[in-house]
This record gives structure tokens, C-alpha cells and sequence, in this order.
């Protein structure tokens, strides 16, 4: 039987949990790979540094909040080595960050565990000491090293023994895994009120941790008349070098010294095992030699905004109920049109009408406010990305400038929960297949280092996102062979193709899954998959690529998920909603002469030869002609345009999406449905979908 | 240990799902059609502002088409967490079937698929549910159906094409705990 973890945590606790796990675990490894880019010069890097030890040090505190003493201990460990890096006496060499990351890592698996309640048997002391090893041989280094201007060369005579007390708070903090430093210094001979400066060192340390043991203690040092070297037993967190930092920072110290101070291990023992009994059976005994020593401060409440945190659920049950009123306010439109058809104007349909305009307005308002809420910048995905690249870059042994822009485009966090898995995808193969080796690219005149571009922007109410690179790019002359000989079509109709449609061939399913395939055209691993999903969200993907000189990928997304506007149009005896993205122009098709093209209905609009699709053939629904005047909605996907023949236009319409069941699989030309105003269920056309399978079919001279 | 089976007919047959199962029974609506779905899937129906997928089960079970009565209900399962509306004739009681009267299966079931079916529950006939019925014999035979069978689709064949997915239903479970049913419209 496996054994099975217990920790401090309510169930429904664990999803915030996660998110502040991630979020710090984000926030560390950002943190690692800015401090690799900077090189490691500890002046650029503070900042990073800074961030990256705040967020060890929270998540130090959430670990053992929910007793997790495996995660809280190694984030301890990480916690110590940020500190030493930004104290800059430990070197960022790559061995030292891999490590770091490495750590990251494990503390993923850690916070795993508190969901699954498994040990993951990952093997943390190992990690903890080789941390620790590095921590302590940077440490002498820089020990024997530091401030030798400053150094104490008093006498040590000063020294006294510590209480009983003093002696058992010290080794709760040892305990604990703090350290002790027994701290000796002194006031320049003639500096200007010298006991102030000793008590403004005393004060300077309680920063760092708790004082032990002082003398002259801080109450007693104003009141000396002359001046008395300080000597100090600080119980910290942190290591001698920042003890010795924060000191140097003292005006008219004259010297001083920071050594291990070791708690004599028999008096100790002793102590506790007098002292234990004693805690928990006199309930007079001080407060302070019971509890655990207070955790030092936290910062992470500084510059914090004012804003509160809101269950994901919640806010999609608020964008639910919004959607609703949306709805009922369009079926209210209706009602009213009727009364107004039956009754004409008068009083009470004026007043109808006016109460329904004011309602639409507010309810335009919250909607509007409900999706803003939704929106968060794309940055939050984006972050995770260097890190991939950098361990694709690593494993396949190429160098890459990987450039983020845009990263502040907001979209809704449904989308961005969705578009990560086809980033990912696109990303990896950018530098995997896209990029040449430093070899070959310097061998071409290029310059050694790949460049791997990451973008998003606003355009036209979609996002738009690109993914490019700056490698080898894609021979359409070698999609064509291979997709032939993946039977995907005929050697005819693949060199009827023109280099954007050949190129286009790697999103097909099926193209992928040959290996050689990815060899010779440096692309295509489950590109499919990314087609599918990206189409699931309602929007497309397209690709352009230049032999020699690289691919660029461009996902266009809707900005929501929730809120659509569409056409309805009647296609025998079903409601279908088109959404207006995807149509140019809507036609009546009496206006216009239908001609045969090789056996095909086409129309001739703008100057060129628009096919027709009967939606009503399509999709096989064979009801005769629905209600309304036969119409044509002109679609387009990228370059293609497209006539759908429908039986009538019902109106524009802003639906709400609903998800179809998970009964229901991955229907060609859908992407989902929605509940009318009436009541009744309409299917929501995929328009890239509807367009891709047509022409799938025209090719084996279906339809159109 | 007594089970209880909400009975319903679909051409003159009776069957009988787990009560605990069955979530509602409402009358037949508005239905849109699902386009290059297997033929016994009816398309989907709005309930409660959500979309409920509705299977057709004489078409399931390959019984001839009818068009819809005023008896036509849609019963309302979920199994494991997927909701479905089932189509059938006629929804006629709320039966208390002894374990000791199922039988597992029997040799001959002429009508249904055999692995749709986990037991035959032999019942006395009673007054109220026997109009419009023969009564000569004096037990009748209740079809009792495994939904996840019912739900699923192994029969790739049926499915012309369409990447038809269901969500994996765990074995039809006798255990599941019994939900009360509140709204039962019989």
C-alpha cells in the first residue's frame, strides 16, 4: 500500500494554494533566467534577484503553513542562495543555475503532492546539500575576504555566558535552521556620540533576525558615559557575509568581527530536557520561551494594489449570468416589437420601449465591465516561455535570442488557459526544426545565433499572435512530395497547389506523424493539433514562410469566448449563428445570376468567381427550403472566400456560447452552440472549419 | 435488497432504468440536429439555459422510427457526470423491483442488443399499468438497461465517419449513490 501524505490543507483551499504556488514559482524562475541573461553581474541583476528571493521567501512560509517540511526546507535552502547571489558572494555560474532550476522543479513536484497526496519520492536532501555545500564554500571564501578595513581587533574578553533563558531561545532558533553569529565592534575612537552609533548597530541587526544576548544591552547604552566595544549574539536567517554588509553600511564603526557562534551542545541538551517538561506544564512561564521564534517579516505586502482575488469559477459564473441577460434583454427587444406590432405606438409600448433601451444600456455596461474583469494581460503565459526555449535550445544544442513584444495585449484568461499547449507546440518546433544548427547558419552568412520572435497584438477585435523565427523555413517543394507520399492527395492536385496552399499542408492530420517528414521539411510535429485547437477557440491559424529565411506562424484568437456577434441565418428547419469575424458581405441571391462553373454554382462577386455552398446540402438536412429569402453570406478564411447559400437571414444576434456536452465530439463546421432568445438551441458555425472541409470536398468533387 | 426502476416503453416493450440515475423527465421540445451525427443521436435541446444532448433510443435500439405523441418524454440521466436526455415512448411508473425477481440474462432477448441489458426483472402485473394491454399473462418482463453501454459507442460502424466522442462512463453502477428525485413528471 502506498502511504499517503498528509498536510494542512482544506480541500478547497488547494486551488488558491496552487495559484500562489505558481505564481512564486513563476516569479523564481523568472527571476533565474533574467539573472543567467544579465550575465550575473549582481548590479543589473538586484532587481531580479530581489523578486525571485521575495518569492522564495512567501513561498517559504506557504510550504510550512501547510506542513510541507520537505518543500519548505529546500525553499529554504533556495531562499539562502538567492540571498547570497544578491549579496554577491556567490557567483551565478550556469552549473549553479541549472542547479537553482533544477529546485524549481522539485518544488514542483512538492506542491504535486499536496494535490495527490503521494509521495513523489523525489530526492530533496541531495539537492539541499549540494545547495548548502556551495552555500558554505562561497561562504569561507568570502568570509576570509570581506572588509578587512573593518576588521575587530579588540579583545574578545568582553564575552559572557548566556542565561538558561537565553541559552533555550538560541537553540529553538538552531532548531529552526537559523544561524548564530557572535558579533563584536566598536565606535571609532573621538566619533561623534559613539553609543548612538553602537545603538544604531544593534538596531541594524534586529533587521536581520532576533538578539540573542547583548552587552551593553540596547536600554544600557545611552545611559554609558564612555564608550564600550558592543557584543552581540544575533540568531538569523541569513549568513555572515550580509551580517558583515549590513553593518559595513554603519557610519563610524571602527572595526568589527562576525563569527559562528556555537551553543556549548551539553548545557544545551541539558537545558531542553529540563526545559521541555517545564513548557508545557507551567503555563506561567514566559510566552516567548514556548513559542516558536517569530518568522521574520514578510514583504510581500508592499506596493500591493488595491485589488482582491477572485475564484476563476466565480467570475465565470458572474460572465454566465451576465450572458443570461443578455439573452432575456434580446427576448424583452422582441416582446416589445410585438406589442408594438399588435397594439402600435402608445403610452405604454413608448414607455416599454424607453425602460428596455435603459436596460440595454446598463446591461452593455456590465457586460463590458464583467469581460474587462476577465482580461489579463498575456504576459502571465508569455513568462513561462523562455524557460522552454531555453531547455529546447540546451537539448538541441543551439544558441537563440529568444524576443517577447506585446506581452502587456490583455485577452481572456479562458483563451489564454487554451492557447498555451499550441504556443508550446509552435515554440519548440521554431527552435528544434525551425532553427539551423550554429553550424549551418554560420556556414550560410547568417548569424550564429538563431532568433526565435514571440509577439501579440490587437487587431481588428481578434488578437493576433505570431510565432517566428529566423531558420530555415519551409520548402513547399518538399510538403508537396511528402504529403503525396502520405496519400494525403493526388501528385496532380498537389502541383495544382500554389507555395502558400502547399506550405499550408503541414497543419493537415496525418502530415505529422512521419518522422521523415520533420526531417526534410523542418516542421510539422502534431501541427495539426494546433489547428484543432486554436479553431476550437474560433480562431486560425496560418503560416508564412520564406526558404532560407524563416517561418512565422499567426494565430488570430477572439478577444472572449464568452460573448459572439453573429448572423442567424435559417438553413431548412434549424437556426444557424455565423459570427460576423468571419463575413464580408451578406447578399440576397435573387440580385444576383448563378452560373455553372464545371459543374459547380458559383456567382460572380467583386470581379471574381465566388463558390457556392448550400449549408442545407452540407449538412445534410434535408427539410426542402427553410423560412425567409434565399440568401448568400460571403465568409472568408485567410485569402479563400466563400458563398454560404442559406434560406434566409434572420438577423444579427449577440449570443451567448454555450459548451455543446461532452457527448458530443468534434463536428466539421461547428464550433459550438448557443441558446436564442426564443428558447431554441442554434449551432454555432465554424466558418475556418466549414471552409477547410468544403474544399476538402470539392477536391473529391462533393460539394460546391 | 429492493431496487427502484423508473419504466418505460419504447414499441411496446418495457424497460427500466435506476432510479438514481434518472434526474427528470420532460416532455419532448424544441430540438436542433446536430449535423454528421450518428442517425440515433436526436440533436440537442435547451434545458435550463444549458444544452443537453438527446439520444433518439428506438433508433438506439433499432426500432422503426416514430414520429413523436403527446407521450413522447425525454428522460434525463447522468451517468458519471454526463447529463443526456434519452427519448422514449411512453414513461409509465416508478417501479420496486426485488433483487430476488432479476434475473441476469436471458437466453433469448429478441429486440435489444444483449450487451445493453444487465438484467430481466419478472414483475406481477398490476391494474393501474396495464391498460391497453393484454392481460393473459400474469408477469411481465422489464428490460433493465446498462446506461454506459447505452452511452457508449463501440460501434464505430454506427458512427458514418464522425469523430464521435463519449466520455468514458464508469461500469453502470448499482452502487451510485441514489439521488432523490424530486420532479418526477410520470
Amino acid at each position: 500500500m502506498r502511504d499517503i501524505l498528509k498536510f494542512d490543507i482544506e480541500d478547497n483551499e488547494i486551488e488558491i494554494f496552487l495559484q500562489d504556488v505558481n505564481e512564486h514559482l513563476e516569479a523564481m524562475e523568472s527571476g533565474l533566467l533574467r539573472l543567467e541573461q544579465d550575465g550575473g553581474e549582481p548590479a543589473e541583476s538586484q532587481e531580479s534577484l530581489q523578486t525571485a528571493f521575495r518569492a522564495a521567501h512567501t513561498l517559504k512560509a506557504i510550504a510550512a503553513a501547510v506542513g510541507h517540511p520537505r518543500m519548505a526546507e529546500l525553499t529554504h535552502t533556495i531562499e539562502n542562495t538567492f540571498e547570497a547571489l544578491r549579496e554577491g558572494w556567490l557567483r551565478p555560474t550556469a552549473a549553479l543555475i541549472d542547479e537553482l532550476l533544477a529546485a524549481v522543479d522539485t518544488l514542483r513536484v512538492l506542491r504535486d503532492e499536496v494535490v495527490t497526496r503521494e509521495p513523489s519520492g523525489i530526492d530533496v536532501p541531495a539537492l539541499i546539500h549540494w545547495l548548502q555545500e556551495m552555500l558554505s564554500e562561497a561562504m569561507d571564501v568570502s568570509t576570509a575576504t570581506a572588509g578587512p578595513q573593518l576588521a575587530w581587533n579588540g579583545d574578545l574578553s568582553s564575552v559572557i555566558a548566556l542565561s538558561e533563558e537565553q541559552l533555550l531561545r538560541a537553540q529553538a532558533y538552531v532548531e529552526q535552521g537559523w544561524h548564530l553569529w557572535e558579533i563584536h565592534l566598536a565606535a571609532k575612537p573621538g566619533a561623534f556620540a559613539p553609543l548612538a552609533r553602537l545603538l544604531q548597530a544593534s538596531m541594524a541587526l534586529m533587521e536581520l533576525g532576533e538578539i540573542i544576548v547583548q552587552n551593553p544591552a540596547q536600554a544600557d547604552l545611552l545611559n554609558k558615559e564612555e564608550t564600550v566595544p558592543l557584543w552581540v549574539i544575533l540568531a538569523t536567517d541569513t549568513y555572515a557575509p550580509t551580517v558583515e554588509a549590513q553593518l559595513r553600511d554603519i557610519t563610524d564603526i571602527d572595526g568589527f568581527s562576525v563569527q559562528p557562534y556555537t551553543l556549548n551542545v551539553s548545557e544545551a541538551a541539558v537545558l531542553s530536557e529540563v526545559a521541555e517538561p517545564v513548557s508545557l506544564t507551567e503555563p506561567g512561564l514566559p510566552e516567548e520561551l514556548t513559542a516558536a521564534p517569530p518568522a521574520p517579516p514578510t514583504i510581500t505586502g508592499l506596493g500591493r494594489e488595491k485589488t482582491v482575488r477572485i475564484d476563476v469559477e466565480r467570475l465565470d459564473a458572474l460572465m454566465n449570468l451576465v450572458g443570461e441577460l443578455v439573452t432575456g434583454r434580446t427576448r424583452l427587444a422582441q416582446v416589445e416589437t410585438m406589442l408594438r406590432n399588435q397594439y402600435g405606438k402608445g403610452t405604454m409600448t413608448t414607455a416599454l420601449s424607453e425602460l428596455n433601451s435603459d436596460l440595454g444600456r446598463v446591461v452593455d455596461q456590465l457586460q463590458e465591465e464583467v469581460m474587462q474583469a476577465r482580461m489579463v494581460p498575456i504576459a502571465q503565459l508569455f513568462s513561462k516561455f523562455p524557460r522552454l526555449i531555453r531547455d529546447v535550445a540546451r537539448t538541441a544544442h543551439k544558441e537563440v535570442d529568444f524576443v517577447i513584444e506585446g506581452e502587456a495585449t490583455e485577452l481572456d484568461r479562458a483563451v489564454i488557459e487554451l492557447i498555451g499547449d499550441p504556443l508550446v507546440h509552435l515554440l519548440r518546433n521554431a527552435v528544434d526544426h525551425g532553427l539551423e544548427s550554429t553550424q549551418v547558419r554560420t556556414a550560410m552568412g547568417k548569424a550564429a545565433r538563431g532568433t526565435v520572435r514571440l509577439s501579440a497584438a490587437h487587431e481588428e477585435g481578434n488578437v493576433v499572435i505570431t510565432v517566428q523565427d529566423d531558420g530555415r523555413g519551409i520548402d513547399p517543394a518538399h510538403v508537396r512530395q511528402a504529403a503525396v507520399q502520405r496519400g494525403l492527395l493526388s501528385e496532380d492536385a498537389a502541383a495544382k497547389l500554389d507555395a502558400h496552399e502547399a506550405t499550408a499542408l503541414i497543419f493537415e492530420p496525418n502530415f505529422s506523424t512521419a518522422d521523415h517528414v520533420t526531417e526534410v521539411s523542418g516542421r510539422g510535429v502534431g501541427l495539426d493539433v494546433v489547428r484543432t485547437n486554436v479553431k476550437r477557440l474560433g480562431g486560425a491559424v496560418t503560416v508564412d514562410s520564406t526558404i532560407g529565411q524563416g517561418s512565422t506562424f499567426r494565430l488570430s484568437l477572439p478577444l472572449t469566448l464568452a460573448i459572439l456577434q453573429t448572423m442567424l441565418v435559417n438553413v431548412g428547419a434549424e437556426v444557424y449563428a455565423i459570427p460576423l469575424t468571419g463575413i464580408i458581405e451578406s447578399l440576397y441571391l435573387a440580385d444576383w445570376k448563378v452560373s455553372r462553373v464545371r459543374g459547380k454554382s458559383v456567382i460572380y462577386w467583386r470581379g471574381q468567381a465566388l463558390p457556392l455552398l448550400p449549408l442545407q446540402d452540407f449538412f445534410a438536412h434535408e427539410d426542402g427550403a427553410g423560412e425567409g429569402k434565399p440568401a448568400v453570406v460571403v465568409v472568408a478564411w485567410g485569402k479563400q472566400r466563400v458563398g454560404l447559400r442559406v434560406d434566409g437571414l434572420i438577423g444579427k444576434e449577440e449570443i451567448v456560447i454555450k459548451s455543446m456536452s461532452p457527448l458530443v465530439g468534434n463536428v466539421p463546421g461547428i464550433s459550438g452552440c448557443t441558446i436564442l432568445g426564443d428558447g431554441r438551441v442554434a449551432l454555432i458555425v465554424d466558418v475556418p472549419g466549414l471552409i477547410g472541409a468544403a474544399l476538402q470536398a470539392r477536391r473529391q468533387g462533393e460539394v460546391l | 435488497m429492493d431496487r427502484q426502476f423508473v419504466i418505460f416503453t419504447l414499441a411496446d416493450e418495457s424497460f427500466g432504468v435506476a432510479i438514481a440515475l434518472v434526474e427528470r423527465i420532460i416532455e419532448l421540445r424544441s430540438v436542433a440536429r446536430v449535423p454528421f451525427a450518428p442517425d440515433f443521436f436526436h440533436g440537442v435541446v435547451n434545458l435550463d439555459d444549458r444544452v443537453l444532448p438527446v439520444l433518439d433510443l428506438r433508433k438506439r435500439f433499432g426500432f422503426p422510427a416514430q414520429p413523436p405523441t403527446r407521450e413522447t418524454r425525454l428522460l434525463v440521466v447522468a451517468v458519471a457526470g454526463v447529463r443526456v436526455g434519452m427519448r422514449v415512448d411512453r414513461v409509465t411508473q416508478v417501479l420496486t423491483v426485488s433483487d430476488a425477481d432479476i434475473e441476469p440474462l436471458p437466453p433469448i432477448v429478441a429486440t435489444v442488443h444483449s450487451h445493453f441489458i444487465t438484467g430481466i426483472a419478472k414483475v406481477a402485473r398490476t391494474a393501474p399499468e396495464s391498460e391497453g394491454m393484454a392481460q393473459a399473462e400474469e408477469r411481465r418482463l422489464i428490460i433493465l438497461l446498462n446506461l454506459r453501454k447505452v452511452l457508449s459507442t463501440d460501434e464505430k460502424a454506427a458512427l458514418q465517419g464522425w469523430d464521435y466522442t463519449l466520455a468514458d462512463v464508469p461500469e453502470w453502477a448499482e452502487d451510485a449513490a441514489p439521488e432523490m428525485l424530486t420532479d418526477l413528471k410520470v
